[in-house]
């Protein structure tokens, strides 16, 4: 089978961003000590961050507290955004960092996944792919090495541009393609059984 | 199946990957506040009728709280304790809607104290409204809340807001309002400022006040 790139899902996200905001002075009152605009930067970036890190972790309470800690960490480290990069850009980066550490410290994780045909949210259009299929792709996913998972989960899943990825993860936007390249072909490879069938 | 129908399956399944429930915002905002801004402004509406029983013991916050606070909080704790062994809470209905009827004659000190502390803080409270117009709060406000939400903790933690629910619950609903006072920052509190004094208004906790301080007051 193949899997063209333009094919590969790209589920449609609401870009926070483009929400008008002026974060820089956002920024400013939070280092004021300013809980108000504090909330109002969460507010702009939370729920695409949990977003992502719930699928890189794929447990909702880890979820829950790598959010947390990546918001106290940006916080706390506020002082260092110099700007260069968007916020969203700054704080997906450490949502990434505190993620990986978190759950290479939390290695029960795998374990403790709830079997996908139980996993919460799991819509209509999802139950309409095959089980066997959803818990094949999910398993071929969990095997992937790390650097391609992530890729393949920011790009084929969240949405995120390569640029996006490279910036979060810190790489060249060529290791991002390469990486998603390799996820794609290992994901061949665990679904070919399904042609032949 | 053909690649075709397998390319559609795996789009399908590559959705379901993992589908993140919805975030709960508001409760990792409050453990973000409290880690990093120290502890949340707490919500009036919310909180009012959830506090627990105080006891007076060693490491509890309300013993912390006396330890700390200021000379006139500690003279009013000293007082409070000599003449606390002493008083027998009578709670009675004499027919007087509102009435706070457990003040005995053997509670005068929890009587000037408490009448003092309303005045000052129905002097407080009023003035917020002009505040919020003016979009940032007086540095005044945030040391006289402390002050009046120590002497309030002080009374929460006294025989007479054990033995009568409509003291008791006034003074939380002040303890709430003088903490959110307290924490406010600096700069840019105004919008803070107009949701307490919103809060204050949905709560009628002036009148409340008022009431309780002339009804103390009378009592005599």
């Amino acid at each position: 089978m193949s899997i063209p790139p333009k094919q590969m899902p790209r589920v449609a996200i609401l870009r926070e961003e483009s929400v008008p905001l002026d974060e820089r002075a956002l920024i400013a009152r939070i280092l004021d000590g300013d809980r108000v605009a504090g909330r109002q930067l969460y507010e702009a970036h939370a729920a695409r961050v949990h977003r992502l890190v719930y699928r890189l972790c794929g447990d909702a309470e880890l979820a829950q507290d790598f959010t947390q800690d990546t918001f106290v960490r940006a916080f706390d480290q506020l002082r260092r955004f110099r700007g260069e990069a968007a916020f969203g850009t700054w704080i997906h980066r450490i949502a990434v960092t505190v993620t990986l550490n978190g759950m290479r410290k939390v290695k029960r994780i795998r374990e403790r996944e709830t079997p996908l045909d139980d996993g919460p949210g799991f819509g209509a259009v999802s139950q309409r792919a095959d089980p066997d299929l959803r818990s094949r792709i999910a398993a071929a996913i969990d095997a992937l090495p790390e650097g391609s998972r992530m890729t393949l989960i920011m790009h084929d899943i969240e949405g995120y541009t390569h640029a996006e990825i490279a910036e979060s993860l810190g790489i060249a936007e060529g290791t991002s393609k390469s990486r998603l390249f390799e996820a794609r072909g290992r994901l061949r490879q665990a679904l070919a059984a399904f042609v032949r069938e | 199946m053909t690649e075709e129908e397998l390319d559609e399956r795996t789009r399908e399944a590559l959705r379901g990957y993992r589908v993140p429930p919805a975030p709960p915002l508001d409760a990792m905002w409050q453990q973000i506040e409290d880690r990093h801004f120290g502890g949340p402004v707490v919500s009036l509406a919310d909180r009012a009728r959830s506090r627990p029983a105080r006891r007076w013991t060693f490491g509890s916050p309300s013993w912390s709280v006396l330890t700390a606070g200021i000379a006139a909080a500690l003279m009013l704790g000293v007082a409070i304790g000599r003449t606390s062994r002493g008083i027998v809470p009578v709670i009675a209905d004499n027919g007087r809607e509102g009435h706070y009827d457990y003040w005995t004659a053997n509670a005068e000190p929890y009587r000037q104290a408490t009448t003092e502390y309303l005045g000052q803080t129905v002097a407080l409270l009023t003035a917020l409204p002009a505040a919020a117009r003016d979009g940032q709060p007086d540095a005044r406000f945030v040391t006289q809340a402390s002050d009046l939400l120590t002497t309030t903790r002080l009374l929460l933690d006294s025989p007479a807001a054990e033995s009568d629910p409509r003291l008791k619950s006034l003074l939380e609903d002040l303890e709430l309002v003088l903490a959110q006072l307290s924490r406010l920052p600096s700069e840019h509190g105004g919008p803070e400022l107009n949701l307490i004094t919103q809060a204050l208004e949905q709560r009628d906790v002036v009148p409340r006040v008022r009431a309780a301080a002339a009804s103390i007051s009378s009592d005599d």
